[in-house]
């Protein structure tokens, strides 16, 4: 869904049908005592791995996402939470595209914020591992040569 | 008691359809729910063994005990990001 944004507090989590706006979502976690803004932009790849051979690269020509909505949005709050609270964040963001997305776009966008720099770095790759681990989000590769594979992997990705 | 579980994704695509209904005894587990599931479809048993049950969008253990008015959707590994 896509809904109007402002500065609705220290967490703001969405999911939208269309290209992630970045730009827009820098002021949400402005703070004027905060010491460091951290983003992490996760983007389609084109290149991947083969489950049956890992020497064997797949050439991707776009992805889809896909969710159970309502779920996503209380998993994403949930951890979300925890993690302002676990890195004593000022502010957090998360969003994830649904649908189709091209190769070279944004998918996932995860920006926070916090009085010392350290905290927001080390909450950036906590926030995506959880996001992997829990919130109910699939991806659907379209390779070039026309195959079609939905990702469920045996164990969160590391990438 | 008639028990709707909703399927996503490759899940869904396997078994050509966006929900199953299972016949089963009150006061089912999540576990053995599961179980009920993976033996309507055996084509993707491996695939429903490695979901997770949400009941009422929250991921639930194996113990928990479902209802008939319970939402339940059964999780695939998820591939966020």
């Amino acid at each position: 869904m896509n809904r109007s944004l402002g500065h609705s507090g220290p967490l703001h989590v969405d999911l939208t049908d269309g290209p992630i706006d970045v730009p827009a979502l820098l002021p949400l976690i402005a703070d004027p005592d905060v010491g460091a803004h951290a983003w992490f932009i996760g983007v389609t790849r084109r290149t991947t791995s083969s489950p049956d051979d890992p020497e064997q690269k797949l050439r991707t020509a776009t992805l889809h996402y896909e969710a159970q909505r309502t779920m996503a949005l209380s998993e994403l709050e949930s951890l979300g939470r925890d993690a302002i609270g676990r890195f004593a964040l000022t502010a957090l963001v998360m969003v994830h595209r649904l649908g189709r997305v091209p190769i070279g776009e944004a998918c996932v966008v995860v920006g926070c914020s916090s009085p010392h720099r350290a905290d927001s770095l080390d909450a950036l790759p906590w926030v995506m591992a959880a996001l992997k681990r829990s919130v109910p989000i699939w991806k659907q590769e379209s390779y070039e040569d026309g195959q079609t594979q939905w990702v469920h992997p045996a164990r969160p990705e590391t990438s | 008691m008639t028990v709707v579980v909703h399927l996503f994704a490759g899940l869904r695509d396997a078994t050509r359809r966006d929900r199953i209904v299972i016949e089963t005894d009150d006061h089912v587990t999540a576990a053995d729910l599961i179980a009920s599931v993976a033996r309507e479809i055996p084509a993707a048993a491996d695939l429903v063994h490695a979901c997770r049950l949400a009941v009422d969008d929250a991921y639930v253990g194996g113990d928990h005990v479902v209802t008939a008015d319970c939402r339940c959707d059964l999780i695939p590994p998820v591939s966020g990001g």
